[in-house]
């Protein structure tokens, strides 16, 4: 019943974005993770966690809405979807009704980069797990009467997601704008044509491409012995023969040369802007002190934006900033809510004053201690769980390419000076590497003649 | 996310209901989950501490909660006890409200205030070893908040505007509708965050005044979880806590409420939706209801997990929605019974239709004992990941305190709903789930679902989204 808490961006990616915002190792032997990499090349990584009787297992895809084109954008999330709904030995509804009947839950989620499966149960279940897990990826089915109820599920998906929340409209917009040639250009649920139009053969050939067991790392943390995890794979996964990984994505995002701007002109009581820059992705350079930026800038109350947009100009009601860790380059994004009656141009340029005194002096020693210790304090948060901590051990393998860098973070944080602080805002926050979109409120009234609605009952 | 929303609603609601759960009768698991023992103590001047070491991570988490909470507020001032809370930050004694925040900030602590009908919570998570600055700070804001006069009129603006920022989102805003729509001119339904109105008519003046009824040590409840020494952590609140005084207000009971007869149905006009959200429900349970765990049971069954009968109909079979979830939110007095679902305008009317269809197979079918047992079994399994973490173990701590139900009882519960008999399920399901009577909030767009909307009651009550209140 609280409204404070609710998101600022609604993307596809926003969970594990969120656990991997802030990833630092207590000591490293705490991590103490053992790994098998079968035959078929399939990396099963195991972290040994008797706190609580359950255990989290994670499966890691390396696919993601980057692995599509034109026409078939959004089939890694429906993939997502497609993979609960019937293999060979458990059909249809048979592998939630026999993970939840065995006291245990799951769930997924699709980004760029990546599909990831969750399955969160009792320790006493492990075979169990391996055996859905094994079915599904080796004899998944591609019933037409299921793929067309699950197109109508993924739609309202992207409804709930999209299309009737105007975050996540703005931000797909955005994206599009300020990336041109690169497949981060759609967004991850998908256009809504491809998701009405994609067809069985789509469907068979973009599985075959993607899940594999040689495209995918497992992360399995909680009260388990690796030594059973291990054998359990490889009777289960191991067997599953490899296949060739989906084709390397060729294109590079040319540099943009000036500011693009997009306006999304819709039935709302508040605007929104959004601004996007280009930066590098996780394993290029600037990964950590994009981190301590985005802390600078609007983690707490006391970030730089914080106070001026919303508490001394009272200019917005909110403001957020972040990047995701991606594979290829993507962007780093300022999300603002200005006030009502506050024209969005004038909370962007009250944004862009406080960006510009980063670039032109350097931030006190002082103010770059809180940001370390916000970034360092989060990511002990992040390893609360079995579940969180699953996720950033993956996430950490997959995306920066090994999970033992993981050794390394606090000391990449540490080494971030103020003088890098300065020279990555000049470098990146530049008004020619610049999209903005904003959304303009339109008035009840000519919502009716002029709606989104109105275009998807003609298709 | 394949069912990113029914986790989120599930554990929002699973953090508030304490109707956790049970063994399976055929196959009982290896463990059995128990709340762990936690320390209890009274200090003198009536303040409840609740202590439970934790060492796995070198983090302190605080819950602060007061008895209090949004049903206090005076009449057409909705959102004085949210005001209050979110207020306490804005400037001390000894500290600015800039300065408040650089000290947060500079400790990397997470900290948060929110109220609900029944309660007042103060959340404060930080690493160990600023366990000294954070509970300093937290003793501060609690304790000698000024509540300058522009923190407030800001602070209220920002309230309004955040709630017509929520307006644009249907989703966010259903709940609120329908609270009001049910509980009519009960406490409970009155926004517990204010509406753009009732916050125009609180004044700093009110403010203090309800910081200075409810902010009381013999109002508060403290629960620690963490990486601590319980007697160091006991010495230091006393340090911090312990020289507050000030008597506890007086008891303000609120009224039960008997379900509602007939069928009432509220359409919310936002022109610009492409997809209809409705909850449909009645009045449902107390937090401290004895049935709580074999309703726990069956609401898993009929709406509370992927498989349910609800989302199987709505989502799996029919395709009509991203997912479809119903539950009971325990409160002080019986709060509601919810089943919530959302559709494109197109299948609005045999997706509210299925709502129902559903329901009625509930109370003329119920479950066999096979799926009584996966239920109790799929609870148990999700007990241990709920109590998992030092937050989630204060907030705990706090809400049985506030309910009133001890640890024992809390295991009892657990027992008991391992116990849950088919006889059992049939009574749940006639005495707590509704059949013929109901109250139905739809948002969308009402030049396209106006007439459907007219086919389940006599009439129909309609509002604009951009009409201020709910």
């Amino acid at each position: 019943m609280n409204h404070s808490g609710f998101r600022l961006r609604l993307r596809l990616s926003m969970l594990g974005a969120a656990a991997l915002a802030f990833v630092l190792p207590v000591t490293a032997q705490n991590f103490n993770i053992q790994e098998r990499t079968l035959k078929n090349g399939m990396k099963v990584l195991v972290q040994e966690d008797p706190s609580i009787p359950n255990v989290a297992l994670y499966t890691f895809f390396r696919v993601g809405s980057r692995n599509e084109h034109e026409g078939i954008t959004g089939l890694s999330h429906f993939f997502e979807h497609m993979m609960f709904n019937g293999a060979k030995k458990y059909g249809p509804g048979q592998f939630d009704k026999a993970m939840e009947g065995a006291g245990g839950n799951n769930n997924a989620y699709t980004t760029n980069d990546l599909t990831v499966y969750q399955d969160w149960f009792p320790n006493s279940q492990l075979e169990l797990i391996f055996d859905l897990e094994s079915d599904r990826v080796q004899n998944l089915a591609f019933d037409p009467k299921i793929v067309e109820s699950e197109r109508q599920v993924v739609y309202s998906e992207r409804r709930l997601s999209v299309d009737n929340n105007n975050f996540g409209l703005l931000d797909e917009q955005l994206e599009a704008a300020a990336t041109m040639a690169h497949p981060y250009h759609w967004s991850v649920i998908g256009w809504p044509s491809d998701i009405e139009k994609w067809t069985l053969d789509d469907l068979k050939t973009y599985f075959a491409k993607g899940y594999s067991p040689s495209n995918a790392t497992m992360v399995v943390v909680g009260d388990v012995k690796a030594d059973k995890v291990f054998r359990l794979a490889e009777k289960y996964m191991e067997p599953i023969p490899a296949h060739d990984p989906p084709p390397p994505v060729r294109t590079v995002e040319p540099k943009q040369l000036g500011e693009r701007r997009v306006a999304v002109h819709k039935f709302a009581q508040l605007p929104i802007v959004e601004i996007g820059y280009h930066v590098p992705q996780a394993q290029g350079p600037d990964y950590y002190t994009l981190e301590l930026l985005q802390a600078l800038l609007t983690t707490g109350e006391s970030s730089r934006l914080y106070r001026s947009l919303v508490d001394q100009q009272q200019l917005a009601i909110r403001v957020h900033s972040g990047h995701d860790a991606s594979i290829d380059p993507h962007l780093f994004t300022f999300t603002v809510q200005p006030r009502q009656g506050v024209a969005p141009e004038k909370a962007e340029q009250a944004l862009y004053a406080e960006v510009d005194k980063l670039k032109s002096s350097v931030v006190d020693e002082h103010e770059l201690q809180k940001a370390k210790n916000q970034v360092i304090s989060s990511y002990y948060r992040s390893l609360r769980s079995i579940n969180r901590r699953a996720n950033v051990i993956g996430r950490y393998e997959v995306l920066f390419g090994d999970y033992h860098k993981l050794a390394n973070v606090e000391q990449l944080y540490d080494k971030v000076t103020a003088a890098d602080i300065q020279r990555a805002a000049k470098e990146y926050f530049d008004v020619n590497n610049r999209t903005v979109a904003t959304l303009i409120p339109t008035a009840e009234e000519a919502t009716d003649k002029n709606s989104s609605n109105a275009a998807e009952e003609k298709q | 996310m394949k069912h990113h929303l029914l986790s989120w609603i599930l554990s929002a609601v699973l953090v508030t209901a304490m109707s956790a759960t049970a063994l399976a009768q055929t196959t009982p698991p290896a463990q059995v989950f128990q709340l762990p023992a936690f320390q209890h103590v009274k200090q003198p001047n009536g303040l409840t501490l609740l202590l439970l070491e934790k060492h796995e991570l070198p983090l302190v988490s605080i819950d602060l909660a007061f008895r209090s909470g949004s049903v206090s507020d005076p009449q057409g001032k909705e959102g004085v006890a949210s005001m209050t809370a979110s207020l306490l930050r804005k400037g001390t004694a000894t500290r600015s409200s800039e300065q408040v925040s650089a000290d947060l900030d500079f400790i990397g602590m997470q900290y948060d205030a929110r109220v609900d009908q029944d309660s007042t919570h103060l959340s404060a998570d930080f690493l160990k070893k600023d366990l000294d600055s954070a509970v300093a700070l937290l003793g501060d804001v609690v304790l000698h908040p000024t509540f300058p006069d522009a923190e407030v009129k800001k602070k209220i603006a920002q309230q309004q505007d955040s709630i017509r920022a929520a307006k644009d989102n249907a989703g966010q805003v259903l709940q609120l509708y329908f609270m009001k729509f049910l509980y009519g001119d009960h406490p409970y339904g009155r926004p517990a965050d204010g509406d753009e109105r009732s916050l125009a008519n609180i004044t700093r003046e009110d403010i203090a005044s309800f910081y200075h009824d409810h902010y009381t040590p013999g109002n508060t409840v403290i629960a620690v979880s963490g990486d601590f020494d319980s007697a160091a952590m006991q010495a230091k609140i006393s340090q911090v806590f312990g020289s507050w005084s000030g008597k506890a207000p007086a008891a303000k009971p609120v009224p039960g409420l008997k379900t509602v007869s007939g069928k009432r149905v509220l359409l919310v006009d936002k022109p610009d939706a492409t997809q209809t959200y409705f909850m449909i429900g009645n009045i449902g349970i107390t937090d401290t209801n004895s049935d709580r765990g074999p309703i726990d049971v069956v609401n898993t069954l009929y709406g509370g997990r992927f498989t349910s009968l609800f989302n199987t109909e709505l989502r799996i079979k029919s395709g009509y929605s991203y997912g479809a979830f119903s539950f009971f939110q325990e409160m002080h007095s019986a709060g509601p019974f919810i089943m919530y679902t959302f559709t494109k305008n197109a299948t609005t009317e045999p997706a509210i239709d299925k709502s129902f269809e559903v329901l009625g197979r509930l109370h003329k079918d119920g479950f066999t004992a096979d799926e009584l047992a996966s239920a109790k079994t799929y609870i148990n399994g999700s007990l241990p990941p709920q109590y998992e973490t030092t937050p989630q173990l204060a907030h705990t701590m706090t809400d049985l305190e506030l309910s009133g139900i001890t640890r024992e009882q809390f295991n009892q519960n657990l027992v008991n709903l391992q116990r849950t008999t088919q006889a059992d399920s049939h009574r749940m399901i006639e005495t707590y789930f509704p059949n013929q009577d109901f109250v139905m909030v739809l948002i969308g767009k009402a030049s396209e679902i106006q007439t459907i909307a007219a086919k389940y009651a006599p009439n129909v009550a309609t509002k604009k989204i951009s009409d201020p209140g709910f």
